[in-house]
């Protein structure tokens, strides 16, 4: 196959359905609808055969670490007997089993949850070593956060009643008028984006996969 | 020993090798890195497979719909991408999501991001607040499209009258754009410190049973 | 500037501590119940007993300490009025959270597996699996998340599309609750509420604001809030005293260091001065 028809004919793919479903949306017309449908179905199921993407990567990578004998290959052995023990797991005995159960409560969700925790050491980090008052608009940021900070929890209602409002006030107006700015902004940018991606105009997913 | 005490003890050996990086980098942090990546990516593998038999290959094996054979062709095509000879054809379902995916942001945006925020903008100025919003919002749209003025910006020396204003408006929204990030961050602090929290409450509750 | 270069483990350590100290001997500090929380309250509140509600459970570890809670108060409230109850998900943690939410709320509440809940499996697609949802509920869920046909679960029978949800509550860490808004809120106005985690105030402040919300709760303090409001004290509401000595600490980092940062700079400016003459 050329290497036009493997640049075009994807492109006409995604044109095509990303039109279905676009006109479905403004026009009533019974078989584009069934169509759009059974187009949107169709993504999710692809979607979910995009999930087991990652088994192969890790397994070429972590692979390649054990052959060579890089630096902590021995781990990647465990990552490898961990992935591929947990996958024979569940699809031999389902998700829903006391042994895949087991290890979902007491060993995934735990690390993953710790994993998620360790941030709030980066943010005190941060607090100390990095959030300099260097500029007017700096000040105003901050001073934005300590009030916000400090008005969201009893603490700060015991240092001053009226922080809470505050707080309230920081979080209604001025924050809903700055982020629907950006809201509006990015929906737009969002808008366009996605049309240049259907019409092909913008073809950065379909890029250095073979040629 | 009880499955559930058993359970608690590996949770806990588990969440304190993930802390004991914050004393130092350790084979044993190390450990639990590795497995929590292998037990993720099984997770949503397992997952991921349920969801296709449920919707695709049981419809497809039982008969009720045979369609379902087009989106099960397609999700394997993904998998060509392994190939030297063949990646190119994982372009196709790779387009097929992405120009999906596209069209329904661009028909959810359309209404309910932006009209409806536009609508709820243009109010009547009955008070402060509103007038805050209101006058926000469009310093903030002004900040950003007007971040470029063919001449040069009032900041490059251009003093017409128009410039003026929307250098002036873009202004008013950076200072604006200031305060929601402020406001963010604090919330932000209160889901960093919230994630330790649980943790905390697991070690010293369900673990030591020393807090209720 | 000596003082900026302190041990980072040394404030490590002493925010465990103050973290710790409230969680071993509660203050018993005040909490302020906030509109977007009391509009969720009063949407649950006004929903007659029977009606349909679907949860969008994307609660994962990640979130677990702010979500979960959130969700677990709501589904406590849906309970006590007698709602009836649907959980989707759309990341893959989320139907394991579903079918606690089955075994420790609903099924000691004597509610009935199929007739009054419903956990239904992971969907992958992100924004599209909403989509589908929304524009043919049945066709995308033939089975709930233990193999059993949706056809002999009454409850799924009931549901023929968004016209029949009385509610829809989001529970997530991004933007599932843009997805309902955009998918469902608009096309079918169902009222949908949405608990986010605390830094989600940027993502969704505007669709609150505008009304597209009906409720909003954010982080671990809206948890708290809503516990305090159905008079169910959990995890959320145990949290705060600590949420509030680590957010004093915070604050107290930042402003201290300022301090030291400008003193510095006023010497470095003054010896910079003196070299100069």
């Amino acid at each position: 196959m050329s290497k036009s028809f493997r640049r075009e004919f994807p492109m006409w793919v995604g044109l095509v359905v990303g039109i279905v479903v676009i006109i479905d949306y403004f026009f009533n017309i019974p078989v584009l609808s069934i169509l759009s449908k059974e187009i949107v179905q169709w993504r999710n199921i692809v979607a979910a055969f995009a999930l087991a993407l990652g088994v192969g990567n890790l397994t070429r990578i972590h692979s390649h670490a054990i052959g060579q004998k890089k630096e902590y290959w021995f781990f990647s052995i465990l990552l490898l007997v961990t992935m591929y023990g947990y996958i024979a797991l569940g699809l031999i005995t389902t998700s829903k089993s006391v042994p895949y159960r087991f290890f979902w409560d007491n060993m995934f969700q735990p690390l993953s949850g710790t994993w998620y925790s360790m941030t709030v050491f980066y943010m005190t980090s941060a607090c100390w070593r990095a959030f300099r008052i260097k500029t007017p608009q700096a000040a105003v940021m901050m001073g934005a956060a300590v009030l916000a900070m400090l008005g969201q929890v009893g603490i700060g209602q015991v240092i001053w009643s009226q922080l809470p409002a505050i707080k309230s006030w920081l979080q209604g107006p001025p924050t809903t008028a700055g982020m629907r700015g950006i809201t509006i902004g990015a929906a737009l940018g969002m808008i366009s984006m996605s049309f240049r991606v259907i019409l092909g105009l913008e073809r950065s997913h379909l890029g250095g996969v073979g040629e | 020993m009880d499955l559930k005490v058993l359970g608690t003890w590996v949770a806990a050996i588990a969440t304190l090798s993930v802390y004991s990086y914050l004393y130092k980098e350790n084979a044993l942090f190390r450990a639990v890195e590795y497995i929590l990546v292998g037990l993720t990516t099984a997770h949503l593998t397992v997952m991921g497979y349920q969801n296709v038999f449920d919707v695709a290959i049981k419809p497809v094996m039982t008969g009720t719909k045979t369609l379902m054979i087009v989106p099960i062709i397609l999700g394997l095509l993904l998998y060509t991408r392994w190939s030297k000879q063949y990646s190119w054809v994982s372009r196709i379902p790779v387009s097929f999501m992405i120009a999906v995916a596209a069209a329904v942001t661009i028909t959810g945006n359309i209404d309910a991001s932006f009209m409806r925020q536009v609508r709820a903008t243009m109010v009547p100025i009955k008070d402060f607040n509103t007038f805050v919003v209101v006058a926000g919002t469009i310093s903030t749209l002004m900040y950003f499209f007007f971040m470029t003025i063919p001449g040069g910006s009032r900041a490059e020396g251009n003093k017409g009258i128009l410039v003026r204003i929307l250098s002036g408006g873009g202004e008013l929204g950076r200072w604006v754009m200031m305060i929601a990030f402020g406001a963010t961050f604090g919330s932000g602090v209160m889901s960093r410190i919230g994630l330790f929290i649980g943790r905390v409450q697991f070690l010293f509750g369900d673990w030591l049973h020393m807090i209720k | 500037m000596n003082m900026l270069k302190t041990d980072i483990r040394i404030l490590h350590a002493i925010l465990v501590l103050v973290i710790l100290f409230p969680l071993f001997r509660p203050m018993g500090l005040p909490l302020t119940i906030t509109k977007p929380v009391k509009d969720a309250y009063d949407l649950v509140e006004s929903l007659p007993k029977g009606s349909i509600v679907l949860h969008a459970n994307d609660v994962a570890p990640s979130n677990e300490a702010e979500n979960w809670c959130q969700l677990l108060a709501m589904v406590k409230h849906n309970v006590a009025k007698g709602h009836r109850i649907i959980l989707v998900s759309t990341v893959a943690e989320g139907p394991m959270y579903s079918d606690r939410i089955r075994r420790e709320v609903a099924e000691p509440a004597g509610y009935v597996y199929g007739k009054d809940i419903v956990v239904l499996p992971y969907r992958a697609g992100n924004e599209t699996a909403v989509t589908a949802l929304a524009e043919d509920f049945q066709g995308s869920y033939r089975a709930d998340y233990y193999g059993t046909p949706s056809s002999q679960l009454s409850l799924m029978q009931e549901v023929k599309s968004m016209k029949d949800i009385a509610m829809v509550g989001c529970w997530t860490s991004g933007d599932l609750g843009l997805w309902y808004i955009r998918q469902v809120e608009a096309k079918y106005k169902t009222p949908t509420v949405t608990g986010i985690v605390a830094v989600g105030l940027t993502l969704y402040g505007p669709f609150q604001a505008s009304g597209q919300l009906k409720g909003l709760l954010l982080g671990q303090a809206g948890a708290a809030e809503y516990e305090t409001l159905i008079k169910s004290p959990g995890k959320g509401l145990a949290a705060m005293d600590a949420q509030s000595m680590g957010h004093l600490y915070m604050v107290l980092l930042i402003v201290i260091a300022n301090i030291f940062y400008f003193q510095a700079k006023r010497q470095s400016a003054a010896a910079a001065g003196k070299g100069a003459r």
